[in-house]
């Protein structure tokens, strides 16, 4: 186990095409640790010098206290699972499993005693004299994380891993890749687009876009208080609503923002550092807003469309003046909601959170 | 104004009577069958029949005289000679050909898009006519004027002179390295293409792995190039087989037949010795030889396949 240091890493393929554009970040030992982010923000490619297969540009990395720029990949301490899971077609499950270590020169017993263990934690010894193509999805996933494990790295490396997966496949595959880690404690680093595995599996989350970190957190911390707009709207599904608005001012420790049309909405935020009457942009989770019942003050709304999946309502609705379409997670019950249905809005003081021009989310007060 | 429209009564539909299941994949198939029927079953079928002929070609039908031809066939000298050179022939194709178009293939492979002008020189041969290229080599080979003795003479090396094509121990190894030159881009192309269809992350993981790049090219790269090489093999045997045109060109297969290979014996005994009844004779024998070879290339590749 070891931990993996990066000190102002940079990747450039040409002197005008910087993809990775310094990434300063400690990853601890025995953390589970999601690079998450759209597809070509350079998640993957940060990986990827991480494992010795992309040249670092400028910077450091560190591997437990070792520089490891210029180590070669095999010789890292690290394993990686790769996305198509990169199984040698024409060896067996076992000796796939047995490769590097065969290729390292370890004895016999030894190498069938890592591969039996390996398999039995994955379940797959059932699998072991089976190539490649006579497995499913899922099991050729195991496999590939058994490749890994087999030789007992100091880090693992996994490169959207279940991206090839059917849905129900991906669930399992996460609850098993969580067991996984809670029983080897190695360091881990994954990379995904999908936002539920970042949330779901991670310690902590990396937030990547064009190749600069947006913001290190714990899953909850950087759902509940995302640093700017591209995070608050990357993470959650439906994703945050998003309002342009103009700032009115600070009232009693609450910022007090315009929507079109003169609706005011307050936020428990510190916009102190703003000054009235700057553009702003209100930002509230579709599942913080509520519809008002009677005798309450809320923002009047049309629903436009409505989506019931038994457990919970997605209502889409159109306030008069504001372009964009809400989303409005509502609980299972509101069965009568339809299309059309003038409804009122509350925004809670407490979940709104409120944005400056540059796109830089103020600081929740409570 | 109110207006109403009449609709025009429902039309039957139309039907066409039901084909047979049949009928339309029959027809698909048909334009191919009466091809291979017109171009290989008749002419083959012929060939078997003038086959059991003694006839010159010229002037009424031959003689019928069965198995004659064949009985002899098994007891000429030059046939098994000439299938023994086109033997050589397949070996060296295997043995020469292949090897050096991995290497060329790997070698571009590796070199990526700055090899793009390597590959159409290396290309080049190919797409010259063998005739042509035959020419040019007799020129090259040539005793007195040809650039390989001149150049062996400037190097002090006269000893290694020779009359290359003229001389029976050298005329068909010397004929053998100009096929090979002419047929390795071939399988380099055929090659390039199978490790261009190579995952990349198969390389990655080895890399990983702790595999040399030389671990990596014969552990991870060759057997999955395994069904390239099965039908660069197939063709080179089945090609060497066959071989005529360069071979004619250079040396017709002489001197005292030394370069004789079964379609240049085949063309020789039909429009040098008008005996078309017993050159038909050599033509299916080759057929056979052919067909036998590959189908036992085939099966002893398949069931190498299943091994790995």
């Amino acid at each position: 186990m070891a931990s993996v240091t990066l000190k102002g890493i940079k990747k450039s393929y040409t002197k005008d095409v910087t993809v990775i554009k310094g990434v300063d970040l400690q990853i601890k030992d025995g953390e589970f640790v999601v690079f998450v982010g759209p597809s070509g923000c350079g998640k993957s490619t940060l990986l990827r010098m991480i494992a010795g297969l992309e040249d670092i540009t400028e910077g450091e990395l560190m591997i437990g206290d070792a520089l490891a720029n210029d180590v070669h990949a095999s010789k890292r301490g690290i394993a990686m699972v790769f996305q198509s899971y990169a199984l040698y077609p024409h060896m067996s499950v076992y000796d796939n499993m047995a490769f590097s270590l065969k290729l390292a020169g370890a004895d016999k017993a030894e190498i069938d005693k890592r591969v039996q263990r390996a398999a039995e934690i994955l379940q797959i010894t059932h699998l072991l004299e089976r190539k490649p193509k006579a497995l499913s999805g899922g099991q050729r996933q195991r496999v590939a994380i058994g490749r890994a494990i087999v030789r007992e790295p100091q880090v693992f490396l996994f490169d959207e891993p279940l991206s090839n997966l059917d849905a129900s496949l991906r669930l399992n595959m996460r609850v098993e890749l969580s067991k996984l880690h809670a029983d080897l404690k190695t360091t881990m680093i994954y990379v995904t687009h999908d936002q539920v595995e970042a949330m779901t599996l991670a310690d902590r989350i990396v937030v990547f876009n064009a190749g600069v970190v947006q913001q290190v957190g714990s899953p909850l911390e950087m759902y509940e208080n995302p640093a700017n707009l591209f995070v608050a709207g990357f993470l959650g599904s439906p994703k945050m609503n998003l309002l342009e608005a103009q700032l009115v001012g600070v009232e009693n420790g609450l910022a007090v923002v315009r929507l079109p049309k003169g609706i005011t909405v307050r936020a428990a935020v510190d916009a102190s550092r703003a000054t009235a009457g700057s553009k702003v942009t209100l930002g509230v989770r579709p599942e913080h807003i509520q519809l008002a019942t009677e005798g309450d003050v809320g923002i009047p709304a049309r629903v436009d469309l409505v989506e019931h999946l038994g457990d919970i309502v997605l209502a889409y609705v159109e306030i008069p003046g504001v372009n964009d379409i809400l989303a409005v997670k509502l609980p299972g019950h509101y069965t009568n909601l339809k299309r059309g249905d003038a409804v009122r809005l509350v925004f809670p003081e407490t979940s709104a959170l409120v944005f400056d021009e540059a796109g830089l989310a103020f600081k929740r007060t409570v | 104004m109110h207006m109403t429209l009449n609709r025009p009564a429902a039309l039957p539909l139309l039907r066409w009577p039901r084909s047979p299941a049949w009928l339309v994949p029959a027809l698909f198939l048909a334009p191919a069958v009466l091809m291979l029927a017109v171009f290989l079953l008749y002419p083959l079928l012929s060939s078997f029949q003038l086959s059991l002929l003694d006839w010159n070609g010229l002037g009424e039908q031959g003689r019928f005289i069965g198995l004659g031809n064949w009985l002899h066939l098994l007891h000429d000298p030059l046939f098994w000679r000439a299938l023994g050179n086109n033997a050589w022939l397949a070996l060296f194709s295997i043995v020469i050909q292949l090897p050096l178009a991995l290497a060329l293939a790997v070698l571009l492979d590796k070199a990526g898009e700055r090899s793009r002008w390597l590959k159409i020189i290396y290309f080049l041969p190919l797409l010259m006519s063998s005739v042509a290229l035959g020419v040019l080599a007799k020129n090259l080979y040539d005793p007195n004027f040809g650039p390989i003795n001149l150049l062996l003479q400037q190097l002090h090396l006269d000893g290694l002179a020779h009359d290359w094509l003229g001389d029976p121990a050298y005329a068909l190894g010397a004929v053998i390295a100009v096929v090979c030159w002419q047929n390795v881009p071939f399988y380099m192309v055929l090659f390039l293409a199978g490790l261009a269809s190579f995952p990349e992350d198969l390389s990655e993981a080895a890399t990983l792995d702790g595999a040399s790049e030389w671990t990596i090219f014969w552990r991870i790269k060759l057997p999955h190039l395994r069904g390239t090489v099965r039908t660069a093999v197939l063709l080179a045997i089945i090609g060497s087989l066959r071989y005529f045109d360069l071979v004619f060109v250079m040396t017709g297969g002489g001197p005292e037949h030394a370069s004789e290979l079964m379609a240049t014996y085949m063309y020789r005994t039909v429009f040098s010795g008008f005996q078309l009844g017993y050159g038909s004779t050599i033509a299916s024998a080759m057929f056979l030889v052919v067909t036998l070879i590959a189908a036992l290339a085939l099966r002893l590749s398949r069931r190498f396949q299943t091994e790995v």
